[in-house]
């Protein structure tokens, strides 16, 4: 079982400090890391085991929450384990966290579907009717239940959306988030505040 | 300055991501704090939000495959695309649930292929389904399967039915999902234009058929049915190359079933019979509308109440009505058709038979006249326990008092100071005027666990004053239009159940007893006007009362297709004639809604009691051809 066999893996990234992934030195977790993904890339079934019960939660929480569809969001994350596999020998380390490659995949594969949808016309099934209300006041202290994040979500652009996900919920460092969606990390920073800024206006109520 | 509090916040972020609190961040920028104290705050909510779980079983399925394609890899096998990896996913659930049914039995899967959705087995013949399509390796042949697997969950539905049972939601989840993998792979695939046009007509058959399930479903069963309701009818869209998408949300308070003439207000939105409707891309059938065009619209309810059409169809008002309804006792019954107040109709594999027949069976048929014969499109029973006996049709007729609203699943309409139950299940004909407050209605209800819930409400003729006038009965006696409908007055029509020479009940209503009139027997057909006083109400006149003959009370309503020289009315199939002692409310005409109570006489031939005729003006003109 392949729970069974996790050994050596960093948790996920939102619980590591931001300054451990920074860009000039890489931290002793993305070196452990490293060292994992190089024991996968040699097909040995415990990093696998390891990669995949770490990989695959997250992969499926980053797809549903721009899916909102729990099949298509489970077939989506299939798909990109399974290219995951398939590309691991050819990722190569370069100072920032596999997990940026992984997701890199992730958002590529979502991308894809978004093409196949669009090209077919259809439209997003999950977009809500209406927004949630709620003050600024009732809303600072407590955390988001997900079906509030995922109606929220939906009223983003899709480049807020992705900022949103990486950073906040995902965890991931500027640089990472950089690296998943092909963007520097000044437009990053900006795109991180607008999307908060269409949060807030969102959640309190407000059109966008 | 949206560029440098851009660049704050991220100091900030990344500062609190460090331990440090957020007053001192804030202490830093005292001219941006409350923006940045908002946000801050918010970023924080979001990194509290816990993940979104996958389902275990299902990861662990991707597990297995994994696992596979790492030893493929090992092997030197070259990577497989891994497109359409939904298929596979259901293996190992799939092949663990058919293990697990294997070991604990030889032969369980083998026994499972009968189940119905209620067994403990039908997991195991869902599984066994999944193994099969997990050994089906073409495109084609896999969406082919799918297919023919959801065509079952249909069947599957229809055997529930009969038997009388509630819906529940695996058999809805599991038609909807084998529908949906078979639609996306077909889409990738136009070379498979006949399997494209089967998933098309075969998402409509069972979307028409769910459409009319809603009381039928299980307590538990309704996200399921909205699933599997916008499921089936993006299929249509998707298949047809159409943009657009009905929600489940859409139909989280149900379907609503509306007749009558359509009204624009703004762009895409119209009044269908007085009852705002939203037509949108995502709208089949008729959606080029005209002002003044009569629709028959099936619209999704959402829980805010507001109504998206799924259907709409243009009732063309040259064409005679096809479809009409009988109610009554099953005279006979056999393997394809059936008898009932004197009709025979014809009962094929499409029929919706929503009950087991059985002689003496209380039904209501909706029937089609198909090439000329009578032909059962649905047959109905009592929703209440298994008993022969209906709860008896009471017939209302009284000003519509108050707000008419649509907007939740069961809504309370008052008519002519009468409560009345309004579901999902309830049909409303709005053809001859708008739904709306004062205006008159005849609502068809019938008692469910103390309550009266309307299965239909015709809107009569918004001008009461123009029903008042000409020839007010031709074969009948008594009929006196003028006090029947003025303000304020009531008119009933029912089953005498009880009472004595003060109080009767009257399919479920009480009234005050006419004076000086004789107690009529249980079962007898009663007709009379009054006015509502506090919860009584207080008969004025009692038109007539009937005996029906030892084989009950029948009643056919749809539109007079042809009046015979000896006054015998022919509604759909179904004649009925008029003997002496039948009244007749308002004159019958070609074209024309009526409403018949009769009884089988002598020679099986459907006898009236009492008939009224709803328009006062043909809704359908005669196209022609005369008697």
């Amino acid at each position: 079982m392949y729970a069974k066999a996790l050994s050596g893996l960093i948790d996920k990234p939102r619980d590591a400090p931001a300054s451990a992934e920074a860009e000039s030195a890489p931290s002793d977790d993305i070196l452990r890391e490293w060292e994992l993904v190089q024991r996968a890339q040699a097909l040995e079934d415990s990093a696998l085991a390891s990669l995949y019960s770490t990989f695959y939660p997250r992969i499926y929480s980053y797809a549903f929450l721009h899916l909102g569809d729990v099949q298509t969001a489970e077939d989506l994350t299939s798909e990109v384990m399974l290219k995951v596999l398939e590309s691991i020998k050819k990722y190569r380390f370069k100072g920032l966290p596999f997990s940026a490659w992984v997701f890199r995949i992730a958002r590529n594969k979502l991308i894809d579907l978004h093409r196949r949808r669009k090209r077919r016309g259809e439209i997003d099934l999950t977009q809500p009717l209406a927004t949630m209300q709620a003050s600024p006041q009732v809303m600072a202290e407590r955390a988001l239940d997900r079906g509030q994040i995922q109606l929220a979500l939906k009223h983003l652009t899709e480049e807020q959306r992705q900022v949103i996900v990486l950073k906040f919920v995902e965890g991931f460092d500027n640089a990472s988030v950089a690296r998943v969606l092909g963007r520097s990390e000044g437009a990053i920073k900006s795109l991180q505040h607008r999307a908060l800024n269409s949060l807030r206006r969102i959640m309190s109520g407000g059109a966008r | 300055m949206a560029g440098s509090l851009a660049s704050i916040l991220d100091e900030c972020l990344d500062a609190l991501n460090q331990g440090e609190r957020l007053e001192d961040c804030l202490a830093r920028y005292p001219g941006q704090v409350e923006d940045l104290r908002t946000l801050l705050l918010l970023a924080r909510r979001l990194s509290l939000t816990p993940r979104h779980q996958p389902r275990p079983a299902v990861q662990n399925a991707g597990w297995q495959r994994f696992l596979a394609r790492a030893e493929d890899m090992r092997l030197g096998g070259k990577p497989r695309p891994s497109i359409n990896i939904g298929w596979k996913r259901p293996l190992a659930i799939a092949a663990a649930l058919v293990l697990v049914a294997v070991a604990a039995g030889g032969g369980t899967v083998y026994a499972s292929q009968g189940v119905l959705p209620d067994s403990p087995l039908y997991r195991v013949k869902l599984a066994s389904e999944d193994v099969r399509l997990w050994f089906t390796f073409d495109d084609a042949g896999k969406a082919e399967l799918l297919l023919d697997q959801s065509r079952e969950r249909t069947d599957e539905v229809m055997e529930l039915l009969y038997d009388g049972k509630p819906i529940p939601g695996n058999v809805l989840s599991s038609l909807r999902s084998r529908n949906a993998r078979a639609v996306r792979i077909l889409e990738d695939r136009p070379e498979e234009g006949a399997l494209l046009q089967r998933a098309h007509e075969q998402s409509a058959a069972q979307e028409s058929l769910l459409l009319g399930l809603w009381g039928d479903l299980s307590q538990s069963a309704h996200d399921e049915y909205a699933e599997a309701v916008a499921t089936l009818h993006n299929a249509q869209l998707r298949t047809d190359d159409v943009p657009g998408a009905v929600m489940p949300e859409d139909l989280a308070a149900g379907v609503i079933n509306i007749t009558g003439s359509a009204q624009e207000t703004v762009e895409g939105v119209w009044l269908i019979g007085g009852v705002e409707v939203r037509l949108d891309a995502s709208t089949l059938g008729d959606v080029n509308l005209q002002t003044g065009q009569a629709v028959d619209v099936v619209a999704a309810r959402g829980a805010n109440g507001r109504l998206l059409a799924l259907t709409v169809a243009a009732t063309d008002r040259h064409e005679p009505q096809q479809q009409y309804v009988v109610s009554g006792a099953l005279e006979e019954v056999s393997n394809d058709e059936v008898v009932i107040a004197g009709q025979r109709i014809a009962i094929t594999e499409n029929t919706l038979l929503k009950l087991r027949l059985q002689r003496g069976q209380a039904v209501e048929i909706k029937v089609e006249e198909i090439s000329g014969e009578a032909v059962a499109f649905s047959v109905e029973g009592p929703k209440t326990g298994p008993q022969k006996a209906a709860p008896p049709l009471l017939v209302y007729e009284g000003v519509i008092e108050g707000t008419v609203s649509t907007g939740e699943v069961i809504n309370e309409w008052v008519v002519g100071g009468q409560r009345f139950l309004v579901t999902p299940g309830t049909e409303i004909d709005a053809r001859a005027a708008a739904l709306a407050n004062n205006v008159r209605a005849r609502v068809e209800a019938a008692i469910d666990k103390d309550e009266l819930v309307a299965r239909r409400v015709v809107v009569l003729a918004a001008d009461p004053s123009q029903d008042a006038t000409e020839d007010g009965g031709t074969d009948g006696d008594g009929t006196e239009e003028d006090v029947i409908r003025e303000d304020g007055v009531v008119s009933v029509e029912g089953v005498f159940e009880a009472g004595d020479g003060e109080r009767w009940t009257i399919s479920g209503v009480e009234v005050d007893a006419p004076l000086d009139v004789e107690t009529p027997e249980v079962g007898s057909l009663v007709t009379l006007v009054g006015r509502r006083k506090g919860d009584l109400l207080v008969t004025e006149k009692l038109l007539a009362t009937f005996r029906p003959s030892g084989r009950g009370l029948a009643q056919v309503r749809g539109i007079i297709g042809k009046i015979e020289e000896d006054g015998t009315l022919q509604v759909g199939s179904a004649r009925v004639e008029l003997g002496v002692e039948s009244v007749v409310r308002g004159r019958p005409q070609t074209g024309s809604r009526v409403f018949i109570w009769g009884s089988l006489n002598d020679s099986d031939a459907l006898q009236a009691l009492y008939v009224n005729v709803l328009d006062p003006k043909p809704l359908v003109p005669e196209s022609g051809s005369e008697d």
